[in-house]
């Protein structure tokens, strides 16, 4: 056997190395600034900002874009591991239960020297994100949470389309009685007939998330709030949002329109359930859009119904500039260019609604969003996607201000949550014990 | 979940000890052993030793990576103590690893008694029974989902037919754990193959021992069987039971820890403390007392094994 010499194997190694690093070194001289970019989404997601970052990069010689795709599960990991190593994105998604903190020590750079003192003029204020003084920044893009339906189900039962105008939006009794006609057991029977069996229902009126897109849309509309204003205080065992999350639960126990919420990734969402003729109404996010263009079924969308006033809420998350970047000027070029309805498709495709007031108001503006890919957005959108953001969206929803939010959410809301949708408990006292176990976490407000 | 590793180790265990080997001749070929040795040398020594000896340090500070870290003594401790969820993380996780653990060995050992037998198509059955462990715990843990699903799943449409009403498995408060435990028995194939190896090793002879004597087939399994498989047994249940503490997947793709922090286990709430609320601190101190919980059961295990393990060799 031949002796080892274990230094004469490295040897190649450690000259190619030596030559790796001579080779990187003397590029860097004529190199463009790297920014690097991390970024979440689905395949078709990655596709598009892949497209709009080859966009930039050739549009703008003196930088370079580098994406870095993390998928969803894994990606604050990912991110907090590069924040601990020293080496965070340039530019990057980040969800809010990190910006909020992170921003407060000082660690995502400060936009008001780019976005101004008053970005609200500018953008919608619920994709405006400020952390004490600091302006975190904007949303990668916004969408609202509306009421999906399949027009099959909706003629066979005789029943009139969802209104696509708020103005127009069903009563609660209304809808109630609609998604008792909708909803149908494996005998043909629908909820409001003699005989239904509501333990084999075929097809359900409804369905809705089970996270607070579900039910903070009701809960506002009947005058309702999550916590008060300045962060103190829960404010979920309030007859108001306690009426309204009642009313939801009701849905699935004693009206039987609506499947028991499940924790729903990984399995069919709205636009599955619909198609497959499983549910009638799906209540999801705007962003569902492009998923429903795809199937092409005989779809529409409209509000949601109301208890009070027709509300619903803006979902958006936010876009950060870590104030470790090298290079702050050339990552706001590119932070801009991201989120620029004119530059990435996936605005006109159906995934996200834009965030600059403009696209909301200027005709010529809302037909470049809406009309930009025939096929994609139903007719009724300007109504129940454009007019129901811009006019309809009053309150922010707790993760744009409230401090902890992430411990309250995961320690108090979701398990009462939870009994409200499993029907262990009612609204009144789920509420009641959740907001018991909020009050040690209450912070106040950003 | 059993790790390709603790197979190699329970393969290695039950056969008598090798007589000692000379020790390589040649210095090259000792170069070649350090060579090979290394990497899990150094992967040991890096990427674990470090790790959990930092992971200690950090249990002591306030450290949320985006501040500077302050050493806060055992803050992080007191705070568990009084930490609901902290107390209904360990319940979940001892609730589920004292089903789970007896449910799964005993089904493991029950389908290695089967397959021990001489039947046509006894390797077609082997490869059926340990297929669903070739699948990541990621992959079975969706394809449950699936099943589990109240409106749409498997199980309940099985239900139906039999005129059942509708069960809501892992969306209900009760239903969690027991649904997960269930599950856990899918995952046996390690199991069932070192019992498998332990059933081969009982010599043919004491059977027919017992036969002579007149016994039948409970009395083989009792007096035989049973006590010629406890080395394997000890090593199922050890392996099993840590596998079982350090449970995450299954909260993690299936329930994200409810309803109602219902299978809201240990190393899943660890796991959102550190990550979702980055308070790293907090979550190296949960951390280190799983850890500790974990060493003191398989500790109590293997020291309370000699009353009960018996050895064909004597007792070691």
């Amino acid at each position: 056997m031949r002796r080892f010499d274990p230094l004469a194997a490295l040897r190649p190694l450690i000259a190619a190395a030596t030559l790796a690093v001579a080779t990187a070194s003397l590029a860097h001289a004529a190199d463009p600034v790297e920014i690097r970019f991390a970024f979440w989404g689905s395949a078709f997601e990655k596709k598009d900002v892949e497209k709009a970052i080859a966009a930039f990069n050739a549009a703008h010689p003196d930088i370079r874009v580098v994406g870095q795709h993390i998928p969803n599960q894994g990606y604050v990991e990912k991110i907090t591991t590069q924040l601990a190593a020293g080496d965070p994105p340039d530019v990057a998604y980040l969800d809010q239960n990190q910006a909020f903190p992170w921003a407060a020590e000082g660690k995502i750079l400060d936009l008001k020297p780019y976005l101004g003192d008053n970005p609200e003029k500018t953008f919608l204020k619920s994709t405006v994100y400020r952390a004490g003084d600091t302006l975190i920044g904007t949303g990668l893009a916004t969408g609202v949470i509306l009421a999906y339906y399949n027009k099959d189900l909706f003629d066979a039962a005789g029943v009139p389309y969802p209104p696509a105008k708020a103005s127009e939006a069903w009563s609660w009794d209304q809808f109630v009685a609609y998604a008792k006609k909708l909803t149908k057991d494996r005998n043909g029977k629908t909820a409001d007939q003699e005989g239904f069996d509501p333990n084999a229902i075929d097809t359900y009126g409804v369905s809705f998330p089970t996270w607070w897109g579900g039910y903070l849309p009701f809960v506002y509309s009947n005058g309702g709030k999550f916590a008060s204003d300045d962060g103190k205080q829960l404010l979920l065992d309030q007859p108001e949002a306690v009426e309204a999350l009642q009313k939801l639960q009701d849905l699935i126990y004693v009206h039987h329109v609506a499947p028991t919420p499940t924790q729903s990734h990984n399995l069919p969402t709205a636009d599955i359930l619909l198609q497959s003729k499983k549910v009638a109404i799906g209540i999801d996010g705007m962003w569902k859009v492009t998923d429903f263009a795809n199937l092409r079924f005989n779809w529409g969308v409209g509000v949601l119904p109301k208890l009070k006033e027709p509300i619903t809420v803006v979902v958006s998350v936010p876009k950060v500039i870590f104030a470790a970047t090298k290079h702050p000027k050339e990552a706001f070029e590119f932070y801009s260019y991201i989120s620029d309805p004119t530059k990435v498709d996936l605005f006109k495709e159906g995934l996200w609604a834009p965030h600059e007031k403009e696209y909301f108001t200027d005709p010529a503006k809302i037909s470049a969003w809406i009309d930009g890919q025939p096929g994609v957005y139903p007719p009724e959108s300007r109504d129940a996607i454009v007019d129901y953001e811009l006019n309809h969206t009053p309150y922010q929803p707790p993760v744009y201000w409230l401090k902890n939010i992430n411990r309250i959410t995961d320690e108090a809301v979701t398990p009462a949550i939870d009994q409200i949708w499993n029907g262990t408990k009612s609204a009144k006292d789920a509420t009641a014990e959740a907001v018991k176990n909020a009050t040690p976490l209450l912070q106040g407000r950003w | 979940m059993l790790s390709a590793e603790a197979i190699e180790i329970a393969a290695a265990a039950p056969r008598p000890v090798a007589p000692a080997r000379h020790l390589p001749r040649h210095r090259g070929q000792l170069a070649w052993a350090a060579l090979f040795v290394g990497p899990a040398v150094f992967g040991f020594l890096f990427f674990k030793l470090v790790p959990i000896l930092a992971s200690f340090v950090i249990a002591l500070t306030n450290w949320t990576v985006a501040n500077t870290p302050s050493f806060v003594g055992s803050a992080n401790f007191e705070r568990l103590l009084a930490d609901r969820l902290f107390w209904k993380s360990l319940g979940v996780t001892a609730y589920y690893a004292a089903f789970s653990v007896p449910a799964s060995m005993a089904f493991a050992l029950l389908l290695a008694m089967l397959l021990n037998q001489k039947l046509p198509g006894q390797r077609l059955f082997r490869t059926i029974f340990y297929l669903p462990s070739v699948m990541p715990v990621i992959v079975t843990s969706v394809l449950w989902l699936w099943m589990f699903n109240p409106d749409l799943g498997l199980l309940n449409a099985l239900l139906a037919d039999i005129g059942l009403p509708k069960a809501h498995w892992i969306y209900s408060e009760g239903g969690a754990i027991p649904s997960l435990v269930f599950m856990s028995i899918w995952h046996v194939g390690p199991m069932m193959i070192i019992f498998l190896a332990g059933l081969q090793g009982v010599p043919r002879t004491l059977y027919e021992a017992v036969e002579i004597d007149g016994g039948g087939a409970l009395a083989r399994f009792r007096h035989v069987t049973l006590p010629m498989l406890t080395p394997t047994i000890l090593f199922n249940l050890v392996i099993s039971t840590i596998g079982a503490l350090q449970t995450f997947t299954q909260s993690y793709v299936m329930t994200d820890g409810g309803p109602n922090n219902a299978s809201l286990f240990m190393v899943f709430y660890i796991y959102r403390t550190a990550f979702k609320d980055t308070n790293m601190g907090y979550a190296s101190a949960l951390a280190w007392v799983l850890f500790v919980i974990i060493a003191a059961i398989s500790f109590l295990l293997l020291k309370t094994s000699n009353r009960w393990v018996y050895y064909e060799g004597g007792n070691r």
